[in-house]
This record gives structure tokens, C-alpha cells and sequence, in this order.
């Protein structure tokens, strides 16, 4: 008899069955996907890096004979278990080009045998690759994305006077250089292909290695290093920070998936319960006949089992391409696979299986409570019903349908609850994401990359030869006497990055110095302590300070032109050059000897001191004296450095058409359970006058008036919960106190307008349905 | 006199199951301006299906309605709406009313929306409370309407069905879930809103509730059987004698 009244009850109760079900599905999809996302992205990065043969520590050398150097260093020393290393490497001469036009902003090019590599890489499929196909390359996944380059543009590189042109065939994912914050893009080219070049190059190659090794004893391994000159060293932690931003985002959409879990539980608990109010007649009479609360849950619970079953069903199959575009869009750098195959998925969907069916049972509880008189006054018997809600139509300056929707939602605020809490979580991570992406285009950052000045420019043109101060000293120089001739009057300035041995507690580090050129160690920001006033005198970084247990009034000892003195640290500062691990030294301190390992800019300041409009035309004047595009006001040079604003963007983007969805599916299934709920009250109004245009208002303003609060709290949520997740993500990077910029048009206008528009638009469409009821449906009902 | 609704060779017709079924045939009447008509007959005989046709509740399938000289059948849904709310009322068997108004406010609702005077909210209000006071239920105007009697709360849609001051009343079959004191409560009210000007058109299964109407048309299987005059009830000491003056009327036309 139980199946015949359950198969009778699908079929009769059709709409509010089929909500459910898509609820299931919903919940299902989200959840099953969302624990296969989370599981891949946790502890993948480590398991891509070991794939891809990351050791313990990691070396980039620089100069003739700085591969010997590194394996001889090591030379009978147990405390290296393995050594993998990539000694035949070339660096273009000149800028690359791809199908005929120069491409300025790739630079540090790199090429490679790809089958003579140590190392081990993959293809856009996750394939590992070996070899490629004479006349043709692969080329960094990050770096296709950034220059929108595709398989079959052809690529020509110059060595010297000699011009080679390849095929790109696709995408490389390069564990050591692949991040973005390693800025080296890696040409993978056939070994025959090479040694041609290898071979014509001769001596005029500038020589440099890349070696990565497994050890047993770190800090032997560090001793040895910082013997060795021209090497920059990374342990593991470093490689695997330079992946942040690629984790930044697979994490976003590990919170992403957390909020789909929370979402849709949160939805599934209002279908379930509005299911359940449904049946309050039929538990009333089944009552009145003599059936028993035992035998009347169970029969309920057969009823929520056969739709979960199929729920779940549909949304476990759904959730595999699901996963796989969640996990896609997370890992274009990386590999990233699913780690548990189907199992996850399987797993998950049962768990919601078991969630629906004792939330269902928890929810039957109540049949308990219902007597036979239920059914005769459909659960709102006097007793128990509670008070509406306070406010009166006859004082209230809404007009009938504004006043229904508002009364409503007072009336019965668990009901909306759900909504205000799915689209406030949704929205508040579209807005984190948002001002994150402000925060990395303001200029708030600059002081992280050195003092603040007017222009940054990454290229002059005579940059080229770069080897120690006095080639600085001359670029800059220079810089000041072109623009000077345009008349435009400048100061030039840079801060130039040194490798330098470092010595704490007798313990020894291979470690950055940073040295102002044209500025003085006290025009720079220190968080705490004085800046460095002697020759004597250092400030060191949150890093350096971890790393060395070294604080302020200790002496740390520095090997600088080959002499070992002791240097007081006097400050701390921040800085995101070399993620944050570096030590700034007076300008006076004599470095001219010591190879320039790096510099994040030259810098200008003009001497008028002029508005930044004038700044940005000035800009535009630099660009055309110089011939070059690399030119930039303290906002776009922080951009450039980071690199990640476009990634943060296009993420949360991403994350935008997700809750878009979201927010169009639960609005659909939400207003037509709604209507569905609410017939006999929309025949009513139908009845006494009101017209289907009016009606539609009345939804389309209670749903308005639901997400307009969601969406409040989402902005006003979403700004400490910004500075909350994204603080120890630039802490990592080396930053210690942000300062945060929120765009008041975007978070609190542009994106809000945009789910309330799609909200609303969805409302309007799905209410359309309430025109299928009329007023006869009144008497009908009776 | 004028009337307030004319039909004309109403028909309605349903099809289910590919089977057609003709519930009105033909069935013409008038309804005079402050007349009181009931309509009786046997279950299944079409006087509801009657009802929500002439009051445009209802689609018809053929023949004309008049409502105050505008023909309803031709109109759209939208212009119907306009007619439900300002021109006519309705008072169901059940009294619907929106759960989470109060009484007071679920009354004067159509009265808001209504664009038929420029009243302030407050007028309004005064008026829902006025109608209110007039069928004796003014103490309930804050309640919630679980927290009333089905007699009060028949009287709270007669109320509402008053708020616009419409030209005719339709009533179907408004005393049917009530016990016999509160019927009479609900029929004394019909008669005082008859008495003010209010022509009311009811359905009714009972006879006592037809002989307090000036008329009452009988109808049997789509057609309208019969038709009797009993004129305007002067006191309530006429009601056993015109009771039974319809009891006799329909027993000859078979009820």
C-alpha cells in the first residue's frame, strides 16, 4: 500500500517533487565536486614539484663555469643524495617573436633540449613529455596564456646574428620556472634542434645552469652554497611559494567549494522543510484514520530516500565534468589531477544521500506534533501559531504590492533566511576577490618594491650589459641625460639586489642584499626600528628574521668583495623582492665589485614635482623617447611586479558566473517552490482584483528585497574578511602590513548591480509562472 | 429599472477526457440594479460554474455578460483584474484571506491597490475600520485571521468584498461552512448591504438563506428551470412564511 501512495504522491505533487529532486541534484553536484577539488588541491603542489623533480634546495647559477663550480662544490659530500641539473641552457640575444611581431614583455627567455633535461615536464593534458618534434617547441602553459600564443604560431628566436624560427606545438608545464613569479619562460626545443644552435652560439653563449638536489642535511648543504658565487639558492618552501598565485586560486576555489557545500545544504534543509509543510493535511488525516507516527515518518522517509537516490544518482554523473572544470580552471601551471577517481565523487554524493534522508528525518519529527485538526486547518491551529509580523498596510508608505513583499518576508523570516544566506556567501567572495584584485592595481604596494617615486621603468634600451654597480650607475645616467634633453628634468634612483654569504648564530646562508642607488637607506620604510645610518648597519626582513632567529641590536656577519665584517641589524622592513627574504644595507657600504644579481626598476622622480595626470602624460612622452612600452606610474609598476591582478580578475570572474548560477538556479527553484506554496494566496489576490503584473511585483520585490539584504551584508562582510584570508597570502610573499584598497563604485555599485539585475531578472522570468493561476483556482481549491 | 448585470445565452463547456461537457446551456438573466438574487439547484447543476461566469472569475464559452453596461466576456485579463477589483466583490465559501495580513489589513488591501479614489492610507483605513464597525467585527481588526471564528471571518471578506464599494456582490454558497447563528449573522449583513444600494448575486444550497433574497432563480443541468419573486423581506417575522414559500416552489420543480 506504501508504494501505491508513494507512487500517487510523485506523481501528484509533481512541481514540488521535481523542485526537490533539482535541489538533490543541485546539492549533489556541488558537494560531490567541490570534496574532489579540496582533495586535489590539497597537498597536489608538493606532489606536482616531486613529479617535476624539485629537490630540497634549488640553485640558479650565473657565469662561466658556475655549473663545475656547483658539482665540484658538492664533490664527495654525503649530505647530497641526488643532484639533477640542467647545464646546457641559452638565452636569446634579442627579443622574441612570435608570427612576425616582436614580443617586448617576454623576456629572460630560455631554451632548452627538452630530451636531454634532468628534470621532468608535462604537456597541457597533464602528460609528462619527453621530447618534441624537430622544428617545433613547447613553450611555459603561463606564458601561452599571457601573449594568448596557441599551438601553430611560429616563434623566431636570434643568437648573435643567426635566426631560428620554430612551430610552437603546445603548452609546457615546468615545475621549476612555470609559476609566475619566476618569470623565466622556458622554449623546450628538440635536442637536435639545439645543439645546432649550441654548436653555431659557441663562446659567445652566456653560460648559466639550473640544479635541483635531494639532501639530507640542510644547513651543510646552505654552508657549502655560500662558498659557491653566482648561485642563487631556493629551498623547496621558496619554489613552492612562487606557485601562490596559482594556489591562490586553486584555494579560492577550495573556499568556493566550501561555500557551494554550505549553499546547498542551506538550500536543501528549506526544500526538505517546505516539502514537509506540504504534507501537514495528509499526516492530519492519516492521523484521523489511526496510522501510527512510526508508520507515517517511514512512509515519508521511503518518499525522500527514492528521490535522493535519484538525486544523487543524477548528481553524482554530473559532478564528474563538473570537478574536472572546477580542478581545469585552478591548475592551468600545475598539474592537478583528482586524486580519488570516481571514489570521492561516490562517497560524497552518498553523504548527501544520508544527509537528505536525516534531515528529512529529523524534519518528520514533527509529525509528532500534528493532530487530526491539522489537517482540517492545515498546521496554523490557533495555539500554536505565532504572531505575524508588526508593521500595518495602513501605515506604511509602500505601495500594496512593496507592502506584501516586506510583510512576508517579516512574517515568515526563516523562509528567506536561506536565500539572504547562499547569496551573501557567494557574493562576499566575488567582492573579496574584487578588492583583492584593487588592492594589487593601487599603489599601496609600492613601498614594497623600494622608496615611492613618480615613474618605474624595467627597460631603457642600454640595459643589457649589465654585470655590477657601475653599469647601473651608467644606466642610470644616461636616463637622466636623455630625458633631460627632452626637458624633462628628472632624478633617477633604483634598488639593486646582491647575493651575498650571510652568518647568524654560526650558522650559514646564501642571502639577498638590497642597496639603494641614488637613495639613502633612510628614505626607505621601516615597520620598526631606525633606519640603517652607518656602513655598520642593516635592516633585515620578517623573513630573514624567521629564518636566522636574528633581531634588532644583534651582528650579523656579511661577506661583501670577499671581506667578512659584522653588521648590526637596526630595523625591520618590508619587501616582496626575492618573496620577502632580503637584508638592506647602507648606501655607503662598498658593493661596487659583486655581481648585480638583480633590480626590480629604474626610478624617476621628476624635480617639479608635478599632479599624477601630468605624471601619466609624461609617462606616454618616456614611452616615445625611450622606444619602450615598459614604462610605468607607481600603480601599473606594481601590477607588472605581481603579475597577478589579471589572474586574481579572471578568477574572480570565475567565481562570478558561479554564483551567477547559483544565484539563477536557486532563484528559479526558489520562486517556483514559493509559488507552488503559495496558489490559493495568488488566486486569492487574483480574485479580489489584482492584476498577474502586480503579482509578479510582489515576488520579484520580496526576492528584491532578500537579495538587496544579502547583498549589503556581502559588502559589508566582505571587507574584513579580505583582509582577513588575503593578509597571510601577501605575508608570504613577503609583505607584512597591508593596506587595502576597496573601489566603493565596484564593490559597492558595479558587481552588487549585477546579482540583484540577474536576481531580479531570473524572479521576474520564473514568476511569469504565477499567470497559470487564476482566480478560479480560488474555487477550485475549495 | 437598470440592470447592474445582463446575461445573455451563456455558455460554458468543459472537455475532459475528450468528452465535452456542457455545464451552462444557453441560460439568460438580468439582474436589476439593488436586487437580491440566489441561485439554487442540485449539486452538479452549474450555479457555481454560473457564478464565476457572470462575475468574470470564470471564462465563459459563448454568449455575452454585462456587468454595469461593459461586456466582460470581451475583456482581457488585465481589464477583468480592473473589474474584480473596483466594480464588483466576491465572498467565497472559504474565507480566503492572505496569512500573513491581519484582518483589518487583509480588508483594506484591494482598496490600496485600487487607483478608484485618491484617499490617503489613513481614509483608508478609517473606511476598512468604518465597514468594519458596520458588521459588528471592529474588535478583530488587529487579529490574525487563525485567531477568529469562521462567522467573523466571513463577515471580515463580506468587509472586503465592501471596500471599493462595488455595484454588486457575488457571493458563493457564503454561509455553507458556517453554523446556523453565524448564517444568520452573514445573511442579516447581506441584507443591510442590499438595503444600502448593493445588488448581491449569491449561490446557496439552503432554502431559508434564498428566502431572505428577493429572488431566486432555479437551475437544473445548465438551464434555468424557474424563477421565483419574493420582493424585499420587511421583518424578520416573514421569514418562515417566504421559507416556505420556497420550500413549496421548489419541491414542484423537483428539488
Amino acid at each position: 500500500m506504501f508504494w501505491n501512495i508513494l507512487r500517487r504522491d510523485l506523481k501528484r505533487k509533481k512541481t514540488m517533487n521535481i523542485i526537490l529532486l533539482l535541489f538533490i541534484v543541485l546539492a549533489s553536484v556541488f558537494v560531490a565536486s567541490s570534496v574532489n577539488n579540496i582533495t586535489s588541491v590539497v597537498g597536489g603542489l608538493d606532489k606536482y614539484l616531486e613529479m617535476g623533480g624539485i629537490g630540497d634546495i634549488s640553485i640558479i647559477g650565473l657565469g662561466d663555469g658556475v655549473d663545475k663550480s656547483i658539482r665540484d662544490a658538492f664533490e664527495g659530500e654525503s649530505c647530497v643524495t641526488e643532484l639533477r641539473m640542467d647545464d646546457k641552457l641559452l638565452r636569446p640575444t634579442s627579443n622574441v617573436e612570435v608570427n612576425g611581431v616582436e614580443l617586448e614583455d617576454l623576456q629572460n627567455v630560455i631554451v632548452m633540449p627538452l630530451s636531454e633535461s634532468e628534470f621532468t615536464y608535462f604537456d597541457e593534458q597533464n602528460e609528462r613529455v619527453t621530447d618534441v618534434p624537430k622544428g617545433k617547441c613547447l613553450l611555459t602553459v603561463g606564458v601561452m596564456d599571457k601573449f594568448g600564443l596557441k599551438a601553430g604560431d611560429r616563434v623566431k628566436f636570434c643568437f648573435g646574428d643567426n635566426k631560428y624560427e620554430f612551430e610552437i606545438a603546445g603548452g609546457l608545464k615546468d615545475a621549476m620556472l612555470g609559476s609566475v613569479f619566476m618569470g623565466n619562460p622556458r622554449f623546450a626545443l628538440n635536442a637536435e634542434d639545439f645543439n645546432e644552435i649550441w654548436d653555431e652560439t659557441g663562446d659567445s653563449r652566456q653560460a648559466f645552469a639550473i640544479a635541483s638536489l635531494d639532501t639530507n642535511d640542510t644547513d651543510k648543504v646552505n654552508e657549502i652554497l655560500s662558498t659557491v658565487t653566482g648561485v642563487q639558492v631556493f629551498p623547496f618552501s621558496i619554489i613552492k611559494l612562487t606557485y601562490v598565485l596559482d594556489m591562490l586560486t586553486a584555494l579560492i576555489m577550495l573556499v568556493a567549494s566550501i561555500a557551494l557545500i554550505i549553499v546547498s545544504f542551506v538550500v536543501l534543509r528549506f526544500a526538505v522543510n517546505l516539502s514537509v509543510n506540504e504534507e501537514i493535511r495528509e499526516i492530519g488525516i492519516m492521523k484521523a484514520i489511526g496510522l501510527k507516527d512510526r508508520r507515517i515518518r517511514g512512509m515519508f522517509l521511503v518518499k525522500y530516500l527514492a528521490l535522493s537516490i535519484v538525486g544523487t544518482t543524477i548528481g553524482f554523473i554530473a559532478s564528474i565534468p563538473f570537478s574536472s572544470y572546477l580542478l581545469k580552471s585552478s591548475s592551468r601551471n600545475m598539474v592537478l589531477t583528482s586524486t580519488g577517481g570516481i571514489v570521492i565523487p561516490l562517497v560524497s554524493s552518498f553523504v548527501v544521500l544520508l544527509a537528505i534522508v536525516g534531515y528529512a528525518y529529523l524534519c518528520t519529527r514533527r509529525v509528532r506534533k500534528y493532530a487530526p485538526i491539522d489537517a482540517i486547518r492545515e498546521g496554523q491551529s490557533g495555539e500554536r501559531f505565532k504572531k505575524k509580523s508588526g508593521i500595518r498596510i495602513g501605515k506604511s508608505p509602500l505601495n500594496a504590492t512593496g507592502f506584501l513583499a516586506l510583510n512576508d518576508i517579516l512574517s515568515s523570516p526563516r523562509k528567506y533566511i536561506t536565500v539572504v544566506i547562499a547569496f551573501s556567501i557567494c557574493t562576499t567572495i566575488v567582492l573579496t576577490l574584487i578588492n583583492s584584485v584593487e588592492t594589487l592595481r593601487s599603489d599601496n604596494l609600492a613601498y614594497s618594491f623600494g622608496k615611492v617615486t613618480d615613474v618605474y621603468l624595467t627597460e631603457t634600451g642600454d640595459d643589457h650589459t649589465i654585470m655590477v654597480k657601475a653599469d647601473l650607475i651608467d644606466v642610470l645616467d644616461n636616463l637622466e641625460k636623455r630625458l633631460g634633453d627632452e626637458g624633462l628634468d628628472v632624478e633617477t634612483s633604483m634598488d639593486a639586489l646582491y647575493s651575498a654569504s650571510v652568518s647568524f648564530n654560526g650558522k650559514d646562508y646564501n642571502e639577498r642584499l638590497l642597496q639603494g642607488i641614488n637613495i639613502t637607506a633612510d628614505e626607505y620604510v621601516y615597520y620598526e626600528g631606525s633606519a640603517p645610518a652607518s656602513i655598520d648597519e642593516i635592516a633585515i626582513t620578517e623573513q630573514i628574521r624567521e629564518k636566522t632567529g636574528a633581531s634588532i641590536g644583534d651582528y650579523m656577519d656579511i661577506t661583501i668583495n670577499g671581506e667578512t665584517r659584522a653588521y648590526q641589524v637596526t630595523a625591520y622592513f618590508e619587501t616582496m623582492n626575492n618573496t620577502g627574504s632580503c637584508i638592506r644595507v647602507h648606501e655607503d657600504v662598498n658593493i661596487d665589485n659583486e655581481p648585480v644579481f638583480g633590480f626590480v626598476g629604474y626610478q624617476l622622480d621628476f624635480k617639479d614635482n608635478p599632479d599624477q595626470k601630468t605624471i601619466d602624460t609624461r609617462i606616454c612622452k618616456i614611452k616615445d623617447i625611450l622606444g619602450t612600452q615598459h614604462v610605468y606610474n607607481a600603480a601599473e609598476f606594481v601590477d607588472h611586479c605581481t603579475n597577478s591582478s589579471d589572474t586574481m580578475e579572471q578568477v574572480a570572474h570565475l567565481f562570478l558566473g558561479i554564483t551567477l548560477i547559483v544565484v539563477v538556479m536557486m532563484s528559479i527553484l526558489m520562486e517556483r517552490s514559493f509559488i507552488a506554496d503559495e496558489k490559493s494566496e495568488i488566486a486569492i489576490m487574483k480574485a479580489v482584483g489584482f492584476k498577474d503584473s502586480r503579482i509578479i511585483a510582489h515576488h520579484v520585490k520580496r526576492f528584491m528585497m532578500v537579495a538587496v539584504t544579502a547583498i549589503i551584508l556581502a559588502v559589508i562582510f566582505s571587507i574584513p574578511i579580505t583582509e582577513i584570508s588575503i593578509t597571510p597570502i601577501f605575508r608570504s610573499m613577503g609583505m607584512k602590513n597591508m593596506t587595502f584598497e576597496y573601489n566603493l563604485l565596484k564593490i559597492g555599485l558595479i558587481y552588487p548591480a549585477i546579482v540583484l539585475g540577474v536576481t531580479l531578472l531570473t524572479v521576474s522570468l520564473t514568476a511569469l509562472y504565477s499567470k497559470t493561476i487564476t482566480s478560479r483556482n480560488t474555487a477550485l481549491s475549495e | 429599472m437598470e440592470n447592474i448585470l445582463e446575461v445573455k445565452d451563456l455558455c460554458k463547456t468543459y472537455i475532459a477526457d475528450k468528452r465535452q461537457n456542457n455545464v451552462l446551456r444557453n441560460v439568460s438573466f438580468n439582474v436589476p440594479k439593488g436586487d437580491m438574487v440566489a441561485i439554487m439547484g442540485p449539486s452538479g447543476s452549474g450555479k457555481s460554474t454560473l457564478l464565476y461566469s457572470v462575475s468574470g472569475i470564470d471564462k465563459a464559452t459563448s454568449g455575452s455578460v454585462k456587468l454595469a453596461g461593459k461586456d466582460i466576456t470581451k475583456m482581457d485579463q488585465g481589464e477583468l483584474a480592473s473589474v474584480r477589483l473596483n466594480d464588483m466583490g466576491f465572498v467565497f465559501q472559504q474565507m480566503y484571506m492572505l496569512r500573513n495580513l491581519t484582518i483589518l489589513d487583509n480588508i483594506i488591501l484591494p482598496a490600496i491597490e485600487s487607483k478608484k479614489t485618491d484617499e490617503t492610507r489613513s481614509q483608508i483605513t478609517d473606511r476598512g475600520q468604518e465597514v468594519m464597525r458596520k458588521l459588528g467585527i471592529i474588535d478583530i481588526a488587529d487579529n490574525d485571521i487563525n485567531e477568529v471564528s469562521g462567522g467573523q471571518l466571513q463577515r471580515a471578506c463580506i468587509c472586503r468584498s465592501l471596500i471599493n464599494n462595488p455595484g454588486i456582490i457575488f457571493a458563493d454558497e457564503p454561509t455553507g461552512a458556517l453554523n446556523r447563528s453565524s448564517s444568520d449573522e452573514v445573511m442579516e449583513q447581506f441584507i443591510k448591504i442590499n438595503n444600502e444600494g448593493t445588488s448581491v448575486m449569491m449561490v446557496t444550497h439552503d432554502s431559508k438563506v434564498a428566502a431572505k433574497c428577493k429572488r431566486v432563480i432555479y437551475i437544473v443541468d445548465g438551464n434555468i428551470k424557474g424563477e421565483i419573486e419574493l420582493g424585499a423581506m420587511k421583518s424578520g417575522s416573514e421569514i418562515r412564511d417566504r421559507e416556505r414559500k420556497v420550500n413549496n416552489w421548489l419541491m414542484e420543480l423537483g428539488w
